[in-house]
C-alpha cells in the first residue's frame, strides 16, 4: 500500500508560518539555511510529510515521531517507507506500509537532458536503449531515466552517494531495477516524476496535498 | 552567317599518345609565339592573355558554332564581361555531333539501374533517340527560350531528355525524386516552367505515395502546363495539366523523321537553371549559358582530364548536383558516359560497377574513398580495374592518408581532387594530365581561370591559405539569377567583398607550382573541435550581455593538444566595464543557452579594440596569428595595428594565470583565490545563477542532486582531472571542494593478473572501462589465443574519470612494473580512451606499443560535452560532398537529401543532436584534448551500430591514420559479453598475432 501525494508549491494559499509551526526546531534550521526558494521547499515538504503521516498514525502532525537518518525520513517504530522529492514548484510525499520506497519528481528540460550523455550517470545499456527510441522521445527518457535511478537511490536509502550510472533502469515507464520496481506517477505535463519499491506497486496514483489539507 | 573555321577537332589517340593538352600546347605557343613548357607556364599565358586562350580553345575545340568570334569577350570586369557576343551554337548538336575517333558505332551513353538492366546506346542511336524525343517536345510545345523541369534519377531517359530539351534551345533544371516538395518548389519555383519531366521513382515519401508528392509539387508550380512521364507506371490524375508518356509521344514521331532543326543559340542563351542556396535568403536560381557551359566542359575534359574518345567515364552523382551536367558533357569530346541509378550497398559498388563496364576514369567523392578505406575494401583485389585510367574525386577535402591509401588499394592510377561549384558548373582546381600528384592537393588551376588566394588585406599569397577568388572573366559565370531584374543578389553574392572579382567563399591555398587545396567554406564558419559554428552566432549573442561592446571569436590552437582547435572569444568592453568573475559567468552562460555548449569559448579575453583593416573589415586571422604565436604577415593592412600588442598582452596575461591555477598545489599554498578555488566558485555560480558563500551548502543555495551532476561535468571540465561524486556529497560547499580536491591525491592503481603467459612476451594490458572496474574483460580473456600474459589495470581508487591523468598515472604504474621492453595495450570504450592516451604517453617515451586495441571506442573528435558535434561531423562532411552546395546548412542540407541516395542515408532521419550526443556514451567524461598517434591501432568494431556512427572511424583517423579495422559480434554495449567474447576474442587474437613480434632481448 503506497500513497503519494502531491504539493504545488507556488499555490499562493500556503502559509509558511503554519508550516513551520508542526516542524521540530532541528527541520525549522534546517530550513532556515535554505535560500528563501529551498526555504519554502523545506518547510512545505516537510509540514506535508507530518501532515500525512499524521492521518496515518492518527496523530497532531507536530507530534508524529519524525526523525532524519542521513537525509532519509524514518518514523521510530513503525513499518513505514516514507520518500519525499521536489522539483520545480512540484513535490512529492510519499507513504507505503511495509515497503521501502523511494520517489523522485524532476521538471523536464531538453537542454538539461541533452546534457546528460556529458555527466556520465547514464549508463551505457541505457544509451543504447534511449538512442533506438523514437527521436522525440529521447530527451524525455533521459529525465525518466534520472527520476527513476533517484528513486532506486532513495529506496536504497544511499541517495547520490551511490553513483547513479551504476543504476541500469529500464528504459520504460515501469519495470525492474536490480531488486525494485519502478512505476511512473502522474504528475503535471513538464515534470517527470517516479516511484520505486521493493515490492511491485501496480500504477500508483498521486492525491493532490492542497494548502487546505487532503481533500 | 560564317561557316565554322576549318578546324577539325584534335586528334585524340590511345592513352600511350601525347595527352591532349599537349596537342593544345602547340598550338597556344605558335599564338602565343614563345614556348609555354609547363602546366603553370601554359595557365599564366591563358589569363595573362584571356582573349587569346578562348579564341585559341574554340578553335582547337572543333566545336560546331556559326557567327564571329570576334570579340572574344566584351568590356568589362568577371561581373559584366560577356564572351563570344557573335557566335551561336547549341548543346545538343555539339554534344552528339561526329567526333574523330568516335563515330556513330562508338558506345555514347550507358545506363544502368538498380533492378541490374542496363540500356545502351551508340552515337548513332543517341543521336536519333535525341532527335526523335526532340520532336516529341517540339510537338509539346517546348521551343527556344522555353524552361523544362526534369524529376528523375540519373537515368539514359532523362539525359536523352535533357539533351532534347538542349537541341530545341529551351533552358533545363533537374533534381531528384526523392526531394521532397518544398525542396522541388525552392528550386523549380523560379524556373515558371510549363513542361515538367518526372520519373516517379523514389518519390514516394513515408507519408505519401507518389503521386500525391507531385500533385503537391505542381500545386506549387502555377505555371506547369504538361507532366510528361519519363517511368511506365500508371499515369496520375492531376487536375489542370494534361499528363502523357513521353515515350508515347516519342513513339508517335514517324519512323522517318528526322527531328526538329536545332537552331545554333546565342552564347548567353539559357542552357541550364541551377539551384545554390546561400546561407540567408531563398536558393539562388542561377542560369548558366549555353556557350559557357559546354566551352568550360569541353576544356576541363580535354585539357585536364585528357578525356576522349576511347574513354568510358562513369562520375557518381545525381540529377540534383552539377556534377551530372558535367558528366553529360563528355559526349562532346567523344567519351562514353555510364549513368547510373544504383544504390550504393558496400564499399564494392562503384568498383563493380567501373570493372564491368569498363570505365577508364571513375569519379567519386572523399567520403565514398574514406568509406571503402574504413571497411577494409581493396578494390585492386576485389574487381577487374585494368581500364581505369584516373581517379576523380570531389565535394570535400581529399585527405593525404586517402592518396595513399588509393595508391596501394586501387592502384597506380592518378587521384585527381577537383573542385569548384554549381555557381560556376565547373572546377576552380583540376587535375592535369602532365603533372604528378602531389597528396592532398589538385593539381592544377583551371585554365584560362585566374585563380587566386587572397589575404585579408585582398592581396594575393602562395603557400598560404587565403580566400578563393577568380580575377578575370570566365565563360562558365552565370549569366545572372533569375528573379533578380536589377541583377543586386547576384553582385551580392559573389561580388561584394571584391568588386569586380568573383570571390567564392572558399578557402584554399596555392602553391608556386600551381597545385592548390580547397580547405572549405571562407563564410567565417569556425570549426571548434568538429563542431561548426557562425561567428555571426557568438557576435551577436555576446553583444546582447550588458557591458559587452563589440566581439570576434577565433578558432586557434590549443597549446595542450597538437592538432586540435580551441575557441577564444575576445570581447570589447563598454567603458568601465571589467572582465570580472560575473561578467564571464554572464557571457559563458548566455552563449551556452542561446548557443550551445559549443559556442562557449575556452578562453576569454578582454581587449581594447579589435583588429581591422582599411576598410574596416574585422581581420581574424591577424587576431588568430597573434593567439597561435605566429608573426602577422601583414600589419600594413591593418588599420590599427596597436590592437595586436592588446590582444597578446591578454593572451600572455591569461596564460600567465592559468599557469599559476595549475601550479597551485593546494589552496593552502595559494591562498583562497587559488585556482582550484576560482573554478569551484566558478562552477557553483554558473549552476547556482549567482555566487554563493564558500561555506554555503550547495543544496541549502537550491542545488538539487540533478543539478549536482552539472556541477560534476564542470568541474571536471574546469579543472581538467576527474572530480568524484563522493568528493562533492561529502561537503558540498566551495570550501570543502577546494580542500578535498587539493587533497585528493589517490594511492597510485596496481596491475591485476587475469591470465598467465609465455616467459618473454610482452604483456597484453587491458585498462578498466568507465566504472573502474577489469572484471568485464574476463570472459574475453579467457577465449583470447595468445601466448600473452594478460593483465587488468583496475582504476585507481578515488578516481572518477579523467583521461589524461588517467593515462598518466598508468602510464607510471606500467613503467614500474614493466620498466623496459614492449607493452601491448587494449581498452573497450571508455578504457580504450584512456588506452589510447597511454599509448601516446608511452610512445613519446621511447617505449614500444607494438598492439593498441580498441574495442569499440568513439571517436576522439574533441570537447565532450560538446552534444552536436556528432551531428556536425556528419553534416559537414556531407556538406562537403558537393562543391557549390556547401554554403548549405548542414541541417538543411541532409534534410534536403539531394545526395542522400548516394551513401543510402535516404532510409535514416538525420539524426537529431541529441541523438548525436547519446550514443557517444559514457565516455563523454571530460573535455579531454587529443592528440596525434603514429603507431598502428587495431579497432574493433560492433556490428551491430546506429548507423549514424559510420564516421567515427573518420574521425579516428584524423588522429591515428595507422588504423586497420575488424568487425566484431554484437553491439556497444554488450561487446564484451560471454555470448560475443569468443567472436572478439578471435579478432583480437588475430590481430595479436600480426602485430609485431618482441624483438630479440
Amino acid at each position: 500500500m503506497v500513497v503519494v501525494h502531491l504539493l504545488d508549491l507556488a499555490d499562493p494559499g500556503w502559509d509558511l508560518d503554519a508550516a513551520a509551526a508542526v516542524l521540530t526546531a532541528a527541520e525549522r534550521e534546517r530550513a532556515e539555511r535554505g535560500v528563501p526558494a529551498v526555504r519554502r521547499r523545506r518547510l512545505l515538504v516537510r509540514a506535508g510529510l507530518r501532515r500525512v503521516l499524521g492521518g496515518v498514525l492518527g496523530v497532531p502532525p507536530a507530534a508524529v515521531p519524525l526523525r532524519g537518518d542521513r537525509g532519509r525520513p524514518l518514523v521510530d517504530g513503525a513499518d513505514l517507507g516514507l520518500s519525499c522529492s521536489a522539483g520545480g514548484d512540484l513535490a512529492l510525499v510519499a507513504v507505503a506500509a511495509g515497503a521501502r520506497i523511494g520517489v523522485d519528481v524532476q521538471p523536464h528540460r531538453d537542454a538539461e537532458a541533452a546534457a546528460a550523455p556529458a555527466e556520465g550517470w547514464l549508463a551505457p545499456a541505457e544509451q543504447a536503449r534511449i538512442a533506438e527510441l523514437p527521436a522525440a522521445s529521447r530527451l524525455p527518457a533521459v529525465t525518466r531515466c534520472w527520476v527513476q535511478k533517484e528513486a532506486v537511490l532513495k529506496a536504497r536509502g544511499t541517495g547520490i552517494r551511490r553513483p547513479p550510472a551504476d543504476v541500469v533502469t529500464p528504459v520504460a515507464d515501469s519495470g525492474r531495477v536490480g531488486p525494485e520496481w519502478v512505476t511512473a506517477l502522474p504528475v503535471p505535463a513538464g515534470s517527470l516524476a517516479a516511484l520505486a519499491a521493493d515490492v511491485p506497486v501496480p500504477a500508483p496514483g498521486v492525491v493532490l496535498l492542497p494548502p487546505g489539507g487532503p481533500r | 552567317m560564317k561557316t565554322p573555321p576549318p578546324v577539325g577537332p584534335a586528334p585524340a589517340g590511345p592513352r600511350t599518345a601525347a595527352p591532349q593538352v599537349a596537342g593544345f600546347r602547340a598550338r597556344a605557343e605558335a599564338v602565343a609565339g614563345r614556348p609555354l613548357p609547363t602546366p603553370p607556364a601554359l595557365h599564366a599565358w591563358s589569363v595573362a592573355a584571356p582573349g587569346d586562350f578562348w579564341r585559341t580553345f574554340l578553335d582547337w575545340s572543333g566545336l560546331v558554332w556559326e557567327g564571329s568570334a570576334d570579340p572574344v569577350l566584351t568590356e568589362g570586369d568577371v561581373r559584366t564581361a560577356r564572351f563570344f557576343p557573335g557566335v551561336r551554337l547549341n548543346y545538343a548538336e555539339n554534344a552528339l555531333r561526329a567526333v574523330d575517333g568516335a563515330g556513330d558505332d562508338a558506345p555514347a551513353l550507358t545506363s544502368v539501374h538498380a533492378d541490374g538492366s542496363v540500356e545502351r546506346y551508340t552515337r548513332g542511336e543517341l543521336r536519333a533517340a535525341v532527335r526523335r524525343t526532340s520532336r516529341a517536345l517540339a510537338d509539346s510545345g517546348v521551343g527556344p527560350g522555353a524552361a523544362v523541369l526534369a524529376v528523375a534519377p540519373n537515368t539514359a531517359a532523362v539525359a536523352v531528355a535533357a539533351l532534347a530539351v538542349a537541341g530545341l534551345g529551351a533552358a533545363l533544371s533537374t533534381a531528384t525524386p526523392d526531394m521532397g516538395p518544398s525542396t522541388l518548389l525552392g528550386r523549380f519555383g523560379p524556373v515558371r516552367a510549363a513542361t515538367l519531366l518526372v520519373d516517379r521513382t523514389g518519390m514516394a515519401r513515408p507519408d505519401a505515395p507518389a503521386d500525391d508528392v507531385l500533385a503537391a509539387v505542381l500545386a506549387g508550380l502555377p505555371t506547369a502546363e504538361r507532366v510528361l512521364l519519363l517511368d511506365d507506371g500508371p499515369l496520375p490524375a492531376l487536375e489542370g495539366v494534361a499528363v502523357d508518356r513521353l515515350a508515347d509521344r516519342v513513339a508517335a514521331v514517324p519512323a522517318g523523321d528526322p527531328g526538329p532543326a536545332w537552331p545554333r543559340q546565342p552564347f548567353d542563351a539559357p542552357l541550364w537553371v541551377m539551384a545554390s542556396s546561400g546561407t540567408t535568403g531563398p536558393p539562388k536560381a542561377m542560369v548558366h549559358g549555353t556557350g559557357g557551359s559546354l566551352l568550360e566542359h569541353v576544356k576541363e575534359h580535354r585539357l585536364h582530364g585528357d578525356l576522349g574518345p576511347g574513354d568510358t567515364l562513369h562520375f557518381h552523382t545525381t540529377t540534383a548536383w552539377m556534377m551530372w551536367n558535367w558528366q553529360l558533357s563528355a559526349l562532346a569530346v567523344g567519351a562514353h558516359v555510364v549513368l547510373a541509378d544504383v544504390p550504393l550497398t558496400g564499399p564494392d559498388t562503384l568498383w563493380r560497377l567501373a570493372a564491368e563496364h569498363g570505365v577508364t576514369v571513375l569519379g567519386t567523392s572523399p567520403a565514398y574513398l574514406q568509406l571503402c578505406q574504413d571497411e577494409g575494401y581493396r578494390p585492386r583485389d576485389e574487381v577487374d580495374l585494368s581500364r581505369l585510367r584516373a581517379v576523380l574525386s570531389t565535394g570535400a577535402v581529399l585527405h593525404e592518408w586517402q592518396f595513399r591509401w588509393a595508391a596501394d588499394a586501387v592502384g597506380a592510377v592518378p587521384l585527381q581532387s577537383i573542385s569548384g561549384g554549381t555557381d560556376i558548373v565547373g572546377c576552380f582546381v583540376l587535375g592535369s594530365p602532365e603533372l604528378p600528384v602531389r597528396p592532398g592537393r589538385s593539381q592544377a588551376l583551371s585554365l584560362g581561370l585566374d585563380v587566386a588566394a587572397l589575404d585579408d588585406a585582398g592581396r594575393p599569397v602562395l603557400g598560404q591559405v587565403g580566400e578563393l577568388v577568380c580575377r578575370n572573366p570566365f565563360p562558365s559565370r552565370p549569366t545572372g539569377f533569375l528573379d533578380d531584374p536589377d541583377g543586386e543578389r547576384f553582385r551580392a553574392a559573389y561580388f561584394a567583398r571584391h568588386p569586380g572579382v568573383w570571390t567564392h567563399g572558399d578557402r584554399v591555398d596555392v602553391d608556386a607550382d600551381g597545385s592548390a587545396r580547397v580547405h572549405g567554406r571562407s563564410d567565417g564558419v569556425l570549426n571548434v573541435a568538429g563542431v561548426r559554428i557562425g561567428p555571426s552566432e557568438i557576435y551577436t549573442i555576446a553583444r546582447a550581455v550588458p557591458g559587452v561592446a563589440d566581439a570576434m571569436a577565433v578558432e586557434t590552437r590549443d597549446p595542450a593538444a597538437e592538432g586540435s582547435t580551441r575557441l577564444a572569444l575576445l570581447v570589447v568592453l563598454r567603458p568601465g566595464v571589467e572582465l570580472d568573475d560575473g561578467l564571464a559567468v554572464a557571457l559563458r552562460a548566455a552563449l551556452r543557452r542561446e548557443g550551445s555548449p559549443a559556442h562557449v569559448p575556452d578562453l576569454l579575453l578582454a581587449v581594447d579594440e579589435l583588429p581591422l583593416t582599411h576598410n574596416g573589415k574585422r581581420s581574424e586571422a591577424a587576431a588568430r596569428a597573434v593567439l597561435d604565436g605566429e608573426p602577422v604577415r601583414n600589419t600594413a593592412a591593418l588599420r590599427n595595428p596597436g590592437s595586436l600588442r592588446g590582444i597578446a598582452a591578454a593572451a600572455a596575461a591569461a596564460a600567465g594565470a592559468a599557469a599559476a591555477a595549475a601550479a597551485a598545489p593546494s589552496p593552502a599554498a595559494d591562498g583562497p583565490q587559488g585556482g582550484v578555488h576560482d573554478a569551484v566558485a566558478r562552477v557553483f555560480t554558473e549552476v547556482l545563477g549567482a555566487p554563493v558563500p564558500d561555506d554555503a551548502d550547495f543544496f541549502d543555495a537550491g542545488g538539487t542532486s540533478r543539478s549536482s551532476m552539472t556541477v560534476l561535468r564542470r568541474l571536471r571540465s574546469e579543472l581538467g582531472r576527474p572530480v568524484g561524486l563522493e568528493v562533492f556529497a561529502a561537503e558540498p560547499t566551495v570550501r570543502g571542494l577546494t580542500t578535498a580536491l587539493a587533497e585528493a591525491d589517490p594511492q597510485g592503481a596496481t596491475v591485476e593478473p587475469l591470465r598467465e603467459g609465455a616467459a618473454g612476451e610482452p604483456p597484453l594490458v587491458l585498462v578498466h572501462g568507465a566504472f573502474g572496474d577489469v572484471d568485464a574483460y574476463r570472459a574475453l580473456v579467457e577465449a583470447l589465443d595468445t601466448d600473452a600474459p594478460v593483465y587488468g589495470l583496475p582504476v585507481p581508487p578515488g578516481e572518477g574519470g579523467g583521461v589524461a591523468e588517467l593515462a598518466r598515472r598508468h602510464v607510471e604504474t606500467v613503467s614500474t612494473v614493466w620498466p623496459a621492453g614492449p607493452v601491448r595495450l587494449a581498452g573497450y570504450s571508455f578504457g580504450g580512451l584512456v588506452a589510447y592516451e597511454m599509448a601516446r604517453l608511452l610512445t613519446a617515451r621511447g617505449r614500444e606499443v607494438p598492439f593498441l586495441g580498441l574495442l569499440d571506442v568513439l571517436p576522439p573528435t574533441g570537447r565532450l560535452s560538446r552534444n552536436r558535434q556528432r551531428l556536425y561531423h556528419l553534416a559537414a562532411l556531407l556538406a562537403r560532398f558537393v562543391p557549390g552546395m556547401a554554403e548549405d546548412g548542414p541541417v538543411d542540407f541532409l534534410r534536403a537529401g539531394p545526395l542522400a541516395p548516394l551513401l543510402r542515408l535516404a532510409p535514416a532521419p538525420p539524426p537529431a543532436p541529441e541523438e548525436a550526443a547519446l550514443q557517444r556514451s559514457e565516455e563523454l567524461f571530460n573535455a579531454h584534448a587529443w592528440g596525434p598517434y603514429g603507431g598502428r591501432v587495431s579497432y574493433f568494431r560492433a556490428r551491430r551500430r546506429i548507423p549514424v556512427i559510420m564516421n567515427q572511424l573518420a574521425a579516428w583517423r584524423r588522429v591515428a591514420p595507422d588504423l586497420a579495422v575488424a568487425d566484431v559480434p554484437g553491439a556497444h554495449h554488450d561487446l564484451l559479453a560471454a555470448e560475443h567474447a569468443p567472436g572478439l576474442a578471435r579478432a583480437v587474437s588475430a590481430a595479436l598475432a600480426a602485430s609485431p613480434s618482441p624483438s630479440a632481448g
